[in-house]
């Protein structure tokens, strides 16, 4: 605030018109610096979570990030015969196996070409660790909850307790808990 | 206390409290037996008990700390006197035991501890306390500060070591003690076990005679934990013990970690009497405690190391592949070389004449030098490097080899470790319909592969539970027939002999009715009245062994509906078992388990089906032959080959796993499986090597595949599906019969991908095989088949998705049965038009008549089962 006073004209011994015009000159340039000045403590974040996004069948999925343990690529994948079609087969990660999820079929995706990559995201719930093929993996984002909505016509093919919501750019947020469960995806014959 | 901290107490204590309660159990059989050791072990009781109260307050149990006070005050007054252990208190303490068992079992499924039953032993000890106290006048030393309800005023309440029970505690148990008082007062001054209904219901004890050694357990010092645990356990247990001192005693050693431990004792030889004292309670050879999965976690790493013995093998291949190229290489150069030398000469010569440099020439000269030298030198490694691998491979082969057998040792546990478990069912049973039996394992001390114990543990509790409910007679018909009131059951094992043991479960009581059996076999359909009138005696009692069994008119809810000796053969023969049954009528029934002691390796053949590899294993196949060279014929629609003058009929394993194949017969290998009575020639398009295999499980969420055993790694490190051969037995049946003799030009449509216009069955059924029969049928005629696995599962499915366009099931199954079934449908507005087929064993007209009155379209009985009859009426009800 000192500069303040350094901008004061320096005859001092001016009419009272002066007087005023230093002091609207002060204000303003007070004015001014609240106006600059920027709050000690960082921003807020808002509330939300980081996701692992994937794109499948030219459509962005999301992940919520703590379900994701790693993306891996799968070198070979063995079809198991006799299971349902969203079972593409098992795999060997790195010693134990795992079960490779084609999730196309579980929310009623059309496109049925070959998958466009070999990088598979690892997903582990409470009742398994499977592996959930992608077209392509774009990355982590943070999306905060507010940009989520719940409802929207976009997502009325995949059934509804799959699905946590969508972001306004059209990234459906998958619900890891309700999608890798016994429930869901069990084969007992 | 920091609710963390806290928690892992209670982890702790619950460890601790498993073993508290299995020496308690040990204690209590061992004053059962007429000749055991009881001073020992009512002492052992006492320092269990003291330790166990001590632990319960550690956690804050008040309940167990409550019990276990007045559970000492009463074992004090039996030490070291002449004071006989009674009846009555062997059954409180047994069902002490079983309070125990109780809360603890439900701390572990983190529910609030269910304390009732511990409450009202406690209570009830309390009682005969107090009742003991009157009729001998002497005062009693129970410690109890709180009102019993209908007992204020009765017995002294003298101050006891100062633990004084909250009312609240109590409070409930109170009135329902009150019932059990007038038994306990009645107990301790009738005379003799008088009344039959309390001599049975107090009196349904059971003596257990043991056949094997004490289990004895070592705590190693903390010092020798240390290197064995992860930080953050007896470490952090040990400064925080001392930091809480003050407020709580830490009774139990810090160094006993959470989970499972295998205990391993000194093996014992079977004397010939077969009847074993127990040894003293001191040492039998050194032990060890580990926890379980660490065993089976060296054990499965074991296993794996199959594969580097495999690996091996193809390192000694490529080495041997990569001579072979080289000696073509060389073969070549030898023919090529002389050419090469003599226009190298020419060239010296030339160069000489013209006096042009030789340098080009003397260089090629060099080279060729060179390279004979250098190719010798190749050959030689080459050949010391097979050397050397083929040496490897033998001393990783033996390496290997010795180390599985020694790990596969590591999971042999004595029988006898099935002990209390048995002892404790008989004794519910008994008790609870009023029978009197005892219970003898002999040759307990006999060791079984761990994981062939734990498959055995249910078919050998349904084995027991059928004795005691069908075999076993109550006492007053017993003693109307001449025989002792108490029965006996014993269960007898014999020393292994090549590979497997003989265990015999015997009872004394009213032994098999062949007649019986065959009236039931031929009620349930099982079999026609005629070929039942043929049956020798060994072949009626086999019959037991079929599904859906039962002499019983009702469902019994001990034996389910019959269907345990079914279960038992099957669970057995799975094990590479075996089962049969004698009885005299009257007298006795034995059954006779012969079980493998040791998991065998297995060992498989790759072959090749549409393309893609797959092993069955070698203990399946009875033969392989070329199908160029077998006599292919076609009978009533079906392919059959003819092998050593038998008409086998013929089965493409590529049509059972629903898998294209478009290899000409002719190319393909046959290979013959199924039993002597049933065989049958499998189709595979091509067969490689035999190799050992370590089947690996599938992985979460393939509970179970049909026709899918596992997954194992091959030689060349890909994976490969191991087939189930009993599932593909099933399924082949039908399949061989459906596909049309004329293979279509154009392959068939993967099962997946099946058009959407398709009629949509649901089969509710809650037995496997008859469900995959079921499926197999009217997928095979077109149909697009859901499975249920019994009523509840049917009704949650349809309620799920209605768009069902026939309903196929079972009337016998768990939970809800195909009548209930039926009716609930035909109530939903939704379902009520589905047409429904029953499809169930049970012959009688009865059942037919329910069938049509609940609403079902059509009811078909399992032995007249016809394929094309089913399918005709599932066509026209579509």
């Amino acid at each position: 605030m000192s500069d303040t006073d350094d901008l004061q004209p320096t005859a001092k011994s001016s009419a009272p018109g002066a007087h005023l015009e230093a002091q609207l000159r002060r204000s303003i340039l007070k004015g001014r610096a609240v106006k600059l000045a920027r709050p000690l403590e960082k921003p807020e974040v808002p509330p939300g979570k980081q996701y692992v996004l994937f794109v499948l069948s030219r459509q962005l999925f999301a992940f919520d990030v703590n379900y994701v343990e790693e993306v891996f690529q799968i070198k070979s994948i063995l079809p198991v015969p006799g299971t349902p079609p969203y079972i593409v087969g098992i795999a060997s990660l790195r010693g134990p196996l795992i079960s490779i999820i084609d999730l196309r079929h579980l929310c009623n995706l059309h496109e049925k070409a070959v998958m466009g990559s070999d990088k598979t995201l690892i997903v582990k719930t409470s009742s398994m660790r499977v592996g959930v093929m992608t077209d392509e993996v774009t990355g982590l984002e943070f999306i905060p909850d507010t940009d989520i909505s719940a409802e929207s016509p976009v997502f009325s093919h995949i059934p509804r307790r799959f699905v946590e919501g969508i972001t306004r750019d059209g990234t459906i947020i998958l619900s890891c808990s309700n999608l890798f469960t016994t429930e869901t995806l069990e084969v007992n014959e | 206390m920091d609710a963390d901290f806290l928690k892992r107490l209670q982890e702790a204590f619950i460890e601790e409290a498993h073993e508290q309660i299995e020496t308690i159990r040990s204690c209590l059989n061992e004053l059962e037996k007429d000749d055991g050791n009881k001073v020992q072990a009512v002492e052992s009781l006492l320092r269990t008990c003291h330790s166990l109260k001590g632990s319960a307050r550690a956690v804050n149990l008040r309940v167990i700390e409550m019990t276990c006070q007045i559970v000492e005050a009463r074992l004090v007054s039996y030490k070291g006197s002449e004071h006989k252990v009674n009846r009555l208190f062997l059954d409180r303490m047994n069902d002490y035991a079983d309070g125990l068992d109780q809360v603890v079992h439900s701390l572990e499924v983190a529910e609030e501890p269910s304390v009732q039953h511990l409450e009202r032993v406690a209570a009830a000890m309390t009682q005969d306390e107090m009742a003991e106290a009157l009729r001998l006048g002497t005062s009693s030393p129970i410690i109890l500060g709180t009102d019993l309800g209908a007992d204020s005023g009765t017995g002294s309440r003298a101050g006891g070591t100062g633990t004084a029970a909250s009312s609240a505690d109590f409070g409930a148990a109170g009135s329902a003690s009150s019932g059990t008082s007038n038994e306990a007062l009645s107990g301790a001054t009738a005379a003799a076990a008088g009344s039959g209904g309390l001599g049975a219901a107090s009196g349904g004890g059971v003596g257990a005679g043991q056949g094997g050694p004490e289990i004895t357990i070592h705590k190693l010092g903390t010092s020798a934990w240390s290197g064995l645990e992860q930080t953050g356990g007896p470490s952090t247990f040990d400064r925080e013990a001392r930091a809480n001192q003050s407020a709580y005693a830490m009774p139990f050693d810090p160094s006993e970690q959470t989970g499972q431990y295998v205990r391993f004792t000194g093996t014992e030889d079977i004397s010939a009497s077969g009847m074993h004292r127990t040894a003293s309670m001191g040492v039998l050879g050194s032990t060890v405690r580990l926890k379980v999965n660490r065993v089976e976690d060296l054990v499965h790493g074991a296993e794996e190391l199959v594969y580097a013995k495999l690996v091996s093998d193809q390192r000694y291949i490529d080495c041997g592949e990569l001579q072979l190229i080289l000696n073509q290489w060389v073969r070549r150069w030898q023919r090529l070389r002389p050419e090469v030398e003599n226009e190298v000469q020419r060239r010296n010569l030339y160069a000489n004449d013209h006096l042009v440099s030789q340098i080009g020439s003397s260089n090629l000269q060099e080279f060729l030098d060179l390279h004979d030298s250098f190719v010798g030198k190749l050959t030689d490694r080459l050949n010391s490097l097979e050397r050397a691998v083929l040496a490897d491979r033998r001393t990783v082969g033996t390496l290997i080899d010795t180390m599985l057998e020694q790990s596969r040792e590591l999971t042999m546990i004595p029988f006898a470790v099935l002990q209390d478990l048995f002892v404790k069912m008989i004794r519910d049973l008994a008790r609870d319909e009023g029978k009197q039996i005892a219970l003898k394992i002999i040759g307990g001390a006999v060791e079984i592969d761990r994981n062939i114990l734990d498959e055995l543990r249910e078919p050998l509790l349904h084995l027991l539970r059928n004795c005691v409910d069908h075999g076993i007679e109550s006492p007053a018909v017993r003693t109307a027939a001449g025989k002792p009131a108490e029965a006996t059951i014993a269960i007898q094992l014999s020393a292994p002999k090549s590979g497997k043991v003989e265990i015999v479960v015997r009872d004394d009581g009213c032994g098999i009715d062949p007649e019986r059996v065959k009236i039931s076999a031929v009620e349930k359909g099982i079999l026609s009245f005629d070929r039942a009138a043929e049956l020798s005696y060994q072949e009626a009692l086999g019959l037991i062994f079929r599904s859906s069994f039962s002499t019983r008119g009702t469902v019994n809810e001990l034996s389910g509906r019959g269907l345990g000796c079914a279960i038992i053969k099957d669970k057995v023969e799975q094990l590479g078992g075996s089962v049969e049954v004698s009885s005299r009528i009257g007298i006795e029934t034995k059954f006779r388990l012969a079980v493998p002691v040791r998991r065998a390796t297995v060992v498989g053949i790759a072959v090749t089906v549409g393309g893609r590899i797959f092993v069955i294993p070698t203990a399946s196949i009875r033969a392989a032959v070329r199908a160029s060279d077998q006599e292919i014929r076609v009978v009533e629609g079906k392919r059959t080959v003819i092998f050593h003058e038998r008409l086998v009929p013929m089965v493409s394993l590529a049509d059972v796993l629903h898998i294209d194949s478009t290899v000409p017969i002719d190319d393909c290998t046959l290979l013959i499986v199924g039993s002597d009575e049933y065989p049958m020639a499998l189709l595979v398009e091509d067969i490689h090597g035999e190799q050992e295999v370590a089947v690996k499980n599938l992985p979460a969420p393939l509970t179970q595949v049909r026709n899918v055993g596992g997954a194992t790694m091959l030689k060349t490190g890909d994976l490969a599906i191991v087939v189930n051969m009993n599932d593909v037995l099933t399924s082949a049946v039908l399949v061989g019969a459906m596909v049309p003799v004329a293979q279509s030009a154009a392959p068939r449509s993967d099962a997946k991908s099946k058009p959407q216009a398709q009629k949509r069955i649901l089969v509710v059924e809650d037995s496997i095989t008859s469900r995959v029969l079921l499926k197999n049928i009217l997928e095979s005629a077109g149909f697009s088949v859901s499975v249920a696995s019994d009523g509840q599962d049917g009704w949650e499915k349809l309620l799920q998705d209605s768009n069902f366009d026939l309903i196929v099931s079972d009337v016998e199954m768990p939970r809800m049965t195909g009548f209930e079934l039926t009716t609930k449908i035909r109530k939903e507005a939704k379902l009520k038009d589905i047409p429904i087929i029953i499809v169930t064993s049970l012959a009688s007209l009865e059942d037919r008549r329910k069938g049509v009155e609940v609403g079902a379209n059509a009811y078909f009985v399992k032995s007249n089962f016809d394929k094309s009859n089913l399918l005709e009426m599932v066509k026209r009800l579509v």
